[in-house]
């Protein structure tokens, strides 16, 4: 698969970028640095943005974008940027490393917006046709832990397939070339590999095996830090689910042009996701889940300590903004 | 605004704002039971979902099927209590989640069940994950139950307060309003009322000058503004009734008519002066005298049964005779009797008119109308005279004579009634003359001898004061000559509209070819005016110089005979071609007394005739030129022509083809091939077809096109054939294809020249002791490639495949395609194999890099086998290099593709 290992640099240059940014921010007013991941679960910070919400705050917000979660919370854990958004599982997977990882509140919940999608020339209609074929997927991603479930739940054991892990960009391609058989991904990258196989792609059913819950993420210290310019992103959020609501219309075309997708691709996607700002009690028993996963698969050593879901959560910021969307009991 | 608007404007606005206060209220009241309903379900179904939480925990820990059962049953409970439709509030995500995760509990469970319990490790994890998702779902429904609680929690608290404000506003807009009514009773009823009882009361008292004059535009207003006009009129009427009893004296004793009045015992109670200048009495004497008296014995005689006529109750109109002063004087007397209340006649009104100059008149004008009857009795006209009325107050003798009844029956008839069904053409006249128009027409009757056309005239009868009192009717007999004058305009008609329509010159001519008549073509070829055609003769009238070609024909035609010619003249410098007719005319006696001549041009014909002749020479001129086979044939494959190449070419008669089918003249051996083209010409089909024939020891590669003639209609009227003769075209094309050493697609060296370049590689190496390498390479899964994105992106890869090789050798190396996608490269002046070794690599990293193909990103690799020559090394020939090559190509292949192998 080397072949398909791209260069590296469209990685290094938003991380550049970033570090100029901060370099200058320091001697300046510092502004808030934020890493979005690519797709339809960052609509709320897409609207904040485009109807300008963050600045009538008065906020100075820089923005990266990032292929996957992953690379976005890299960033946090780096110190590049101040807030990341990225699934429950990459926090998981993180914070055996970084314990000071804190969830302000989840942006959006899916069951639906990972996917498995196989190609029917490798003989794959049913769950149970996956036994020995390749899957490819993202390693440490939402993508991983939803593929292991899924072939739990349909009894497959993990070392009757071939697992192959790549970036998130060239699990479409490689599933065109017939390298693999099925691929394990998120929206809208699931729509795109789908629209190139044309009639060869099927999407196996998903038994609601997990709910993803996407969240914007930060660190204790800078929770303390930057206190209130938190709040105010908060708020600026908070007005784009307000707006999402009212005019779904309109936050589907505005998804449809940052994601460059069509209309009605757009609206399904939309569909899919429930974007409020919350911190639920469902929440604490995912990321437990999680966390055991995370020491079963090797992202962590197996002797470490179970970090506590419950310290990796800071509800008081959004109960400040939104009493009624906090249910962690914290 | 009127009052009654206004108290009913208010009563509406009233009722209006209980009515929508009570409604809001009603709705924000089953606002609130509704969201009571929902809260209570809510709490019901977090209570079921910690229940359900426990026992799947319970299972979990047991793994007994009574926890399993008592897992669905609550589950089915929970699924229950949230079927129900009436408790979204205003499309609550939380309870849409709720449903959601719901509905996908049973799934997990299931799976749960179906675990074996034994201490697989798989089986082992599988539980904990579904156990724990399991958990995770309940955990997340406890959520959402909480969620939805609170949003029926806050849509109780909107309803609350939406019942608050519709009781507080209901009662604050029923204060303003009645406060505002009681301001209005008070301004608008109660003090207008006051001033219109102190008018009263004042006009009661005799005060005729008292006034309310209000000004409010209200029924009060109205009130007291008659009330007002009430006084005013009751003042006025007193004034206008002593004038009036002044003004009647003067006008009766100004009338002229004898105007008096008398009582029951027929004493005179009023009379007029008028009495006094007829009759010469003494008016102011009158009063209380007996109409006996007054009148004289001889007149009353006559008087009496009238004054006991209307003193019995009848109204008496009548003329009399009076004798006054030795003269008559006619009257026209009117009684008219007085009726008290009780119906009884109290009294006589009389009125007489002097009448008797009228009557003198009367009898000259009977008079002078005995003398007019008699005069129209013996005009030989129908005469008449209509009222307005349309009735016919006069008609003379001759209508009774015309149409067979007596005169005096038809007065006083309608003319409606008398004219019957001809009446609706002469009501448009008869409307007419009755505005006052005169009208005069001719028209058509029946009388008891048939059909008569008849000239009428309407005279407008106008009164002194220039009213229509009705209108002469005037109506004569103009049958006959309307006979004749029909006759004869119907023929000259439809002769000149025949001979006008007619696209050639016609002419009639006497026996001195003097012109009689003369067409409208006529007229505008020979530029002679329509007044003058009858003082032409055929000489004079034929101004085209043609008169001289009709002279034989003339002299045939005057003897009878009916004769034609063609005839050719210049006109306006350009040659017409007309065609004559002659005709004789014969008299009554049988004698020919003129003639007919009709003239056609032909010229277009005679144009078009000689344009096809000339055109068909030259069409055949051309055709038997060309080294082109050429024929027509027509739907049954019969030859109608061809041209001489078939001579040169095949030896055949053009002349003889024609008349003949394709079959008969190429014979069955040949024809059988062609007729699926030829019946898919006749189709309507063009059809083309490469063939070989040899004759006359020539055998020639022809082509052949098979062109439907089609007709406007759609038909297929036959087929052209064109065969050409492109033997020579064919030999180049072999001898280039045999000489060709480049590849089309990519341009590189190919098998060919590739064979001879190795074979001198190998020699010069020899010669310099050299090593020189051979690489044989393809496209790792070519095929699928193609068969998968297509051919054309099949060749895209190729090119792009030979354009990398290029790069990655020097300019001394060679590239070639030997064929689809097998490559070679030839190395020379090499050392040693390491050299070889290191351009392979180059091609096989370069070849990995993705190509753009149209934006999208294609990985292609290759494989490469090397075959090298070592520096003086014994010699080996080509196909040997090859194969060893071949083999290295293979080997690279096995080892996984994407990568080479030395020989």
């Amino acid at each position: 698969m080397t072949q398909f290992i791209l260069s590296r640099f469209h990685t290094l240059r938003p991380l550049l970028a970033l570090a100029a940014a901060w370099a200058f921010g320091c001697a300046a007013a510092a502004p808030l640095n934020l890493a979005v991941s690519s797709g339809p679960v960052s609509l709320l910070v897409y609207v904040a943005e485009s109807n300008g919400y963050f600045k009538a705050e008065d906020l100075t917000l820089n923005m990266v974008e990032c292929s996957s979660g992953r690379n976005c919370l890299k960033l946090l854990t780096d110190g590049v940027v101040d807030l990341a958004t990225a699934a429950d599982v990459v926090v998981a997977i993180n914070a055996f490393a970084r314990p000071d990882l804190a969830i302000l509140s989840t942006l959006s919940a899916s069951s639906h917006q990972i996917k498995l999608i196989a190609r029917r020339s490798a003989a794959i209609i049913t769950p149970e046709q996956v036994r020995g074929k390749r899957l490819a997927t993202v390693r440490g991603t939402s993508a991983q832990y939803f593929l292991d479930s899924w072939l739990l739940f349909h009894g497959i054991e993990s070392r009757t397939v071939s697992h192959i892990y790549l970036p998130p960009d060239e699990l479409g391609p490689v599933l065109q070339l017939k390298d693999v058989d099925a691929i394990a991904i998120w929206e809208p990258l699931a729509s795109q590999a789908m629209k190139m196989l044309g009639d060869d792609a099927l999407e196996l059913p998903n038994p609601r095996i997990y709910t993803q819950h996407f969240n914007l993420v930060s660190t204790r210290d800078i929770a303390v830090a930057r206190r209130a310019e938190l709040l105010k992103v908060l708020r600026a959020l908070a007005r784009a689910q307000q707006f999402i609501r009212e005019r779904p219309d309109a936050a589907a075309q505005l998804l449809a042009r940052r994601l460059l997708l069509d209309a009605a691709t757009a609206q399904a996607q939309m569909k899919e996701q429930d974007y409020r700002l919350r911190l639920d009690q469902s929440l604490v028993s995912t990321l437990s889940s999680q966390l055991r996963w995370a020491v079963r698969e090797g992202h962590a050593k197996p002797e470490s300590e179970l970090p506590n879901p419950l310290r990796l959560i800071e509800p008081a910021l959004l109960r400040e903004v939104a009493p009624g969307a906090v249910e962690v009991i914290k | 605004m009127k009052l009654r608007s206004l108290l009913f404007s208010a009563s509406l606005v009233s009722v209006a704002v209980g009515l929508a206060a009570t409604m809001v209220a009603l709705s924000a009241v089953r606002e609130e039971n509704r969201t009571n309903a929902v809260r209570t379900q809510a709490q019901e179904a977090s209570h079921e979902i910690t229940g359900l939480l426990v026992l799947t925990q319970e299972y979990a820990r047991h793994t007994e099927s009574r926890a399993a059962e008592q897992w669905h049953q609550r589950h089915t409970t929970i699924a229950k209590l949230l079927g129900n439709d009436e408790l979204i509030l205003d499309e609550d995500p939380a309870l849409a989640e709720l449903r959601n995760v719901n509905q996908s509990l049973p799934e997990l469970f299931l799976a749960l069940e179906k675990i074996p319990q034994d201490t697989r490790p798989f089986n082992l994890r599988r539980k904990e994950v579904l156990l724990d998702q399991l958990l995770t779902s309940n955990q997340a429904m406890s959520d959402y139950a909480y969620q939805w609680f609170q949003s029926a929690t806050l849509a109780r608290r909107a309803a609350d307060d939406k019942f608050q404000l519709a009781a507080m506003g209901t009662l604050v807009t029923m204060l303003l309003i009645l406060l505002s009514l009681m301001l209005l009773v008070h301004r608008r009823v109660l003090r207008p009322l006051r001033r219109l009882d102190e008018a009263t009361a004042a006009v009661n008292l005799g005060d005729m000058s008292m006034r309310v004059a209000s000004q409010a535009d209200d029924e009060l207003g109205d009130l007291s503004r008659r009330f007002d006009n009430m006084t005013q009129t009751l003042e006025l009427n007193r004034q206008q009734l002593q004038a009036s009893a002044k003004r009647l004296r003067l006008i009766t004793d100004n009338m002229p008519s004898l105007i008096a009045y008398v009582d029951r015992d027929l004493r005179y109670q009023f009379i007029n002066a008028y009495f006094q200048k007829l009759l010469g009495v003494d008016t102011g004497n009158l009063v209380g005298q007996r109409v006996s008296d007054v009148m004289g014995a001889a007149n009353y005689a006559s008087l009496q049964p009238h004054l006991e006529a209307a003193l019995a109750g009848e109204h008496q109109h009548f003329e009399r005779v009076n004798r006054v002063r030795g003269k008559t004087v006619w009257l026209l007397t009117d009684y008219l009797p007085d009726f008290n209340e009780a119906g009884e006649v109290i009294g006589i009104f009389a009125t007489a008119k002097d009448i008797t100059e009228l009557k003198e008149i009367q009898r000259a004008h009977a008079q002078g109308e005995e003398r007019l009857r008699t005069i129209t009795d013996n005009l030989p006209a129908l005469i008449a005279h209509i009222d307005t009325r349309e009735r016919y107050t006069f008609v003379n003798a001759h209508i009774g004579r015309i149409f067979g009844v007596d005169p005096r029956s038809l007065l006083g008839r309608t003319m409606r009634e008398v004219r019957a069904a001809l009446y609706e053409d002469l009501a448009p006249h008869i409307a007419a003359v009755l505005r006052g128009e005169p009208q005069s027409f001719e028209g058509i009757g029946m009388a008891p001898d048939g059909e008569h056309h008849y000239q009428s005239n309407y005279i407008p009868d106008i009164g002194p004061r220039g009213e229509v009192r009705g209108f002469y009717a005037m109506i004569f007999d103009i049958t006959d000559r309307k006979r004749v004058e029909l006759l004869q305009a119907v023929s000259e008609k439809r002769l000149r509209a025949i001979t006008n329509n007619i696209p050639a010159m016609v002419g009639h001519f006497d026996a001195q070819e003097r012109c009689l008549f003369a067409n409208d073509m006529v007229l505008k070829l020979q530029g002679i005016d329509a007044a003058d055609t009858t003082s032409h003769t055929l000489h004079s009238g034929l101004r085209d110089g043609s008169y001289e070609q009709h002279v034989p024909y003339l002299r045939r035609v005057l003897q009878g005979e009916v004769c034609g010619f063609e005839g050719h003249i210049q006109r306006n410098g350009r040659d017409v071609y007309f065609q004559a007719h002659l005709v004789p005319d014969w008299g009554s006696k049988g004698e020919v007394q003129g003639f007919y001549l009709m003239s056609f041009d032909v010229t277009k014909v005679r144009r078009a005739e000689q344009e096809r002749k000339r055109s068909e020479l030259r069409l055949r001129q051309i055709t038997d030129n060309l080294p082109v086979l050429i024929s027509y044939m027509d739907q049954q494959g019969v030859v109608q022509f061809a041209n001489e190449t078939f001579r040169t070419w095949l030896e055949a008669d053009p002349q003889a083809m024609v008349g003949k089918t394709i079959r008969d003249i190429v014979g069955a051996d040949l024809y059988e091939p062609r007729r699926p083209y030829l019946e898919r010409a006749l189709r309507g089909h063009r059809v083309e077809f490469e063939s070989e024939v040899t004759a006359l020891g020539v055998t020639r590669n022809l082509t052949t096109s098979y062109i439907p003639d089609v007709a406007s209609d759609g038909n297929v009227l036959g087929v052209y054939t064109l065969s050409s003769d492109i033997s020579t075209l064919k030999t180049y094309e072999r001898q280039l294809q045999a000489l060709a050493r480049f590849d089309t697609l990519t341009g590189l060296p190919n098998r060919l020249q590739f064979n001879e370049k190795m074979a001198e590689a190998l020699e010069r190496a020899e010669r310099s002791k050299d090593g020189v390498a051979l690489m044989f390479l393809d496209v790792d899964r070519f095929k699928s490639i193609n068969d998968t994105l297509g051919h054309a992106t099949g060749d895209a890869v190729l090119l792009e495949f030979a354009k990398r090789l290029q790069a990655c050798v020097r300019n001394i190396d060679l590239v070639a395609r030997l064929a689809g996608d097998e490559f070679v490269v030839i190395l020379e002046g090499l050392h040693s194999s390491a050299e070889a070794a290191a351009v392979a690599r180059k091609i096989v990293a370069a070849t990995a890099v993705p190509m753009d193909l149209n934006g999208r990103p294609l990985m292609v690799t290759t494989s490469v086998g090397v075959a090298f020559q070592e520096p003086a090394a014994p010699a080996i020939t080509v196909p040997k290099l090859l194969a060893r090559a071949d083999e290295a190509l293979y080997d690279a292949k096995a080892a996984g593709r994407n990568t080479f192998h030395m020989a």
